[in-house]
């Protein structure tokens, strides 16, 4: 059996058989074009890192932590100085208060895996941080949770900029881009081609209303190599800042929970390889409902 | 990587993008025909790629970012030959029939021939995640940086592909050993 064999090895062995060198007519080809060829002069390129994330993250992480530190650090005060109990009278002499403990950024990509714990994301593209628990098994990504070495269920934060109207038609975002509220993201998604959406159901996450759908790629319609070749690019449900959220394999199931944080559309997503798995599904279920947003 | 190449070749230094085409021109076909596992194909993608790069450098924020870049333009061009021809014409190697083989080198090209069966049973994104990654030796950030996709959607192709590799081999050998048998 292979699980005694190094596969890796011997995968890697073997993709460096082969072909190696470009024929010099190609590249002599490219440069004879190239005086015939105008450049395109632009003034930007899109950023598409994705973690070890952006200085713009880890400021936005760094002022997080201190919020929600500030945050915690109030509510302990006041839950320390509540419940019923007279307020008491504040004197000249100083009370003794315990210092908050501040709830860590979930670390990048390559960091080790996570304690069980709670954690805060920063939700790329909003000022909203989320507070979630996690259990063992994961391994962080700065937006993402994973369970390697299996990689059956993911959970991660997400805004949408825009709808793929056809999933394997790179081409077909609508412009203008699709509205900014949670129906918007719902209708949109609904009206995909390519894919099929389960019906939306009301949900509440950390206090806010949204809803939730289970996408899938639409593969009894469109086998996914095929799909994936029409689309000429990696296919995406959707356009996010820095890149795409798309359908891993046959049979993966991505939920959508597209919440409303004070007027911030925040989708989380969870994904499972097997849509049978009930460990996945309930192991994912906890850290949503977990989730507290914190908004600046 | 000399990025002072890359920003004499962003303001339309053609010397400075022949010295940059000429060192990744090998790379770039190696990485398209593992892909695409099409010899002719491959060279239409990098040549593509190529030409892609020389319109497109000036849009390059990042000079620092070239190579992750570069290999974006490359994955595109190869996903566009595939779609032009959405089929895979058949590689059939012939192997010396005559020439005795020892076992391990009969598992060698038994494990060869799996793997390019499974390799091209696996869809477009996941052989180019393993080539990115297992090929080029690009880490998973960086893999997922050429491709525009999370790092989280980069490690879970790179498992479903590694696992139907694993897959065909396993299928191999349970073949080999009811020959054995018999």
């Amino acid at each position: 059996m292979s699980a005694d064999r190094d596969v890796t090895g011997i995968v890697r062995s073997w993709l460096d058989e082969g072909v190696t060198a470009l024929p010099d007519r190609v590249l002599d080809a490219v440069l004879d074009q190239v005086p015939a060829t105008p450049q395109r002069r632009a003034t930007w390129w899109p950023a598409r890192r994705f973690p070890p994330m952006s200085n713009t993250i880890r400021i936005g992480v760094a002022a997080a932590v201190v919020v929600i530190a500030a945050i915690i650090g109030f509510n302990y005060v006041n839950s320390n100085v509540g419940s019923g109990e007279p307020t008491p009278i504040p004197s000249s002499t100083a009370i003794p208060t315990a210092t908050p403990v501040a709830i860590p950024p979930l670390p990048p990509w390559g960091a080790p895996a996570l304690d069980p714990g709670r954690y805060t994301v920063v939700v790329p593209g909003s000022t909203v941080t989320a507070a979630l628990t996690v259990g063992d098994g994961w391994t962080p990504g700065g937006f993402y949770l994973m369970n390697p070495p299996d990689f059956t269920k993911q959970v991660s934060f997400w805004t949408v900029e825009n709808v793929y109207e056809d999933l394997c038609d790179p081409g077909s975002l609508p412009d203008p881009a699709i509205g900014p509220t949670v129906d918007d993201l719902v209708a949109a998604l609904d009206a995909q081609a390519n894919t099929y959406m389960s019906p939306a159901v009301d949900v509440e996450v950390g206090g806010f209303a949204g809803k939730r759908v289970t996408m899938a790629e639409d593969f009894p319609a469109v086998p996914s190599d095929l799909c994936s070749q029409i689309a000429s690019e990696p296919l995406a449900y959707f356009v996010i800042p820095g890149g795409g959220q798309a359908p891993e394999a046959e049979g993966d199931i991505d939920t959508f929970w597209i919440i409303d944080v004070d007027g911030q559309r925040v989708v989380i997503s969870g994904s499972q390889v097997d849509p049978e798995d009930a460990d996945a599904t309930t192991t994912i279920a906890g850290v949503i409902e977990s989730i507290e947003f914190m908004v600046p | 990587m000399d990025t002072d190449l890359v920003k004499l070749a962003q303001h339309g230094d053609k010397g400075a993008f022949t010295t940059l085409a000429a060192a990744r021109a090998d790379r770039f076909l190696a990485a398209s025909h593992r892909i695409l596992r099409d010899f002719s194909l491959a060279e239409d993608a990098t040549q593509q790629a190529l030409l892609s790069i020389w319109r497109d450098l000036p849009q390059l924020r990042d000079p620092a970012r070239f190579d992750a870049w570069s290999y974006r333009l490359l994955v595109r061009a190869c996903y566009a030959e595939a779609s032009q021809t959405r089929r895979w014409a058949p590689n059939i190697r012939l192997l010396p029939a005559d020439e005795p083989m020892a076992a391990d080198e009969l598992g060698t090209v038994v494990d060869r021939d799996q793997l390019d069966r499974g390799f091209r049973r696996l869809s477009l994104d996941h052989r180019t995640v393993v080539v990115l990654h297992h090929y080029l030796d690009l880490p998973l950030d960086q893999v997922a940086e050429a491709l525009g996709i999370p790092v989280g959607t980069v490690a879970s192709r790179l498992h479903y592909a590694m696992r139907a590799l694993r897959a065909a081999l396993d299928a191999d050998a349970r073949s080999t050993s009811r020959k054995a048998a018999q």
